[in-house]
């Protein structure tokens, strides 16, 4: 399987290198939250509160 | 997560006609930024880093992070509608795509995985939407096969068109399965069916959510 960063096209032979790359389009590595733009920002906030209140209700029920 | 995809559907030889686009959930990003930004809602932790990837070719040509999911009569990654228009009467290349979660941060966990379209498919004639992303009765994780126009073995649920109650895609092959690293979700396919009336296009967004547990 080949492995290509869809931002700067760079290939890469294992998932783990595209990972561990620094980005030469966005100046970031896949792993840091930045590559993904200031978009990702509410997607992340969004997900964390759906994440904390399936686990306010997991605890409520048990 | 949103993207936007965009298909057109070959109306006759004269006339090419838009016909459907999507929105795959997730980030679009400008090409590059200059800038980072601040990226700590939780307390004094990081959160994780999602992103979709889409498989293609043959030998499993795997694009990280893409950027649309246009759907159209090529197997190709961010492909061109307009230059690869769905013909009326035949589908689309099916897509493979999946939720890659590149660093999990300080969190624990990633779950609770669902997919779903908002917005209408085209005119002029049935225009479907199909995915092995479904409620019930999973069929597992589904296995990377070179990408085809015609229909797919176990992609033949109908793609929601409002969120789903609960996790639509696998993990390791169940609804119920989670991410507690780096790793991905099980492949998302989907694809574009039309008859023969198909020939006016469409734009909608898919959507593609997680839960994070901190």
């Amino acid at each position: 399987m080949i492995n290509i960063c869809g931002k700067c096209a760079k290939e890469f032979k294992t998932e783990a290198e595209y990972c561990d790359h620094a980005c030469k389009s966005t100046g970031f590595t896949p792993k840091d939250a930045d590559n993904l733009g200031p978009e990702f920002k509410k997607v992340a906030e969004n997900a964390l509160e759906r994440g904390k209140i399936r686990k306010e209700k997991g605890k409520k029920t048990k | 997560m949103k993207k936007k995809i965009i298909s057109y559907i070959k109306a006759n030889k004269t006339n090419l006609t838009m016909v459907g686009l999507f929105a795959l959930i997730a980030v679009i990003l400008p090409g590059h930024f200059a800038s980072a930004f601040a990226f700590l809602p939780l307390l004094g932790g990081t959160v994780a880093t999602v992103e979709i990837d889409e498989a293609n070719t043959a030998g499993e040509t795997l694009t990280h992070n893409i950027t649309n999911s246009n759907m159209g009569s090529t197997d190709a990654v961010n492909l061109d509608p307009v230059a690869y228009p769905i013909t009326p009467g035949t589908n689309s290349y099916i897509k493979y795509q999946k939720i890659h979660v590149t660093s999990l941060g300080t969190s624990s966990k990633i779950d609770n995985l669902k997919i779903w379209r908002t917005g209408a498919l085209g005119t002029g004639g049935t225009h479907g939407h199909v995915t092995n992303a479904r409620l019930t009765a999973y069929a597992g994780a589904k296995a990377f096969a070179t990408p085809v126009a015609t229909a797919v073995a176990t992609v033949d649920q109908v793609m929601p068109s409002s969120v789903p109650a609960t996790a639509n895609l696998g993990i390791a092959g169940s609804l119920t399965g989670s991410l507690t690293g780096a790793g991905s979700s099980d492949y998302l396919c989907h694809q574009i069916t039309t008859d023969a009336s198909a020939t006016a296009g469409s734009t909608s967004t898919m959507n593609y959510q997680y839960d994070e547990t901190a």
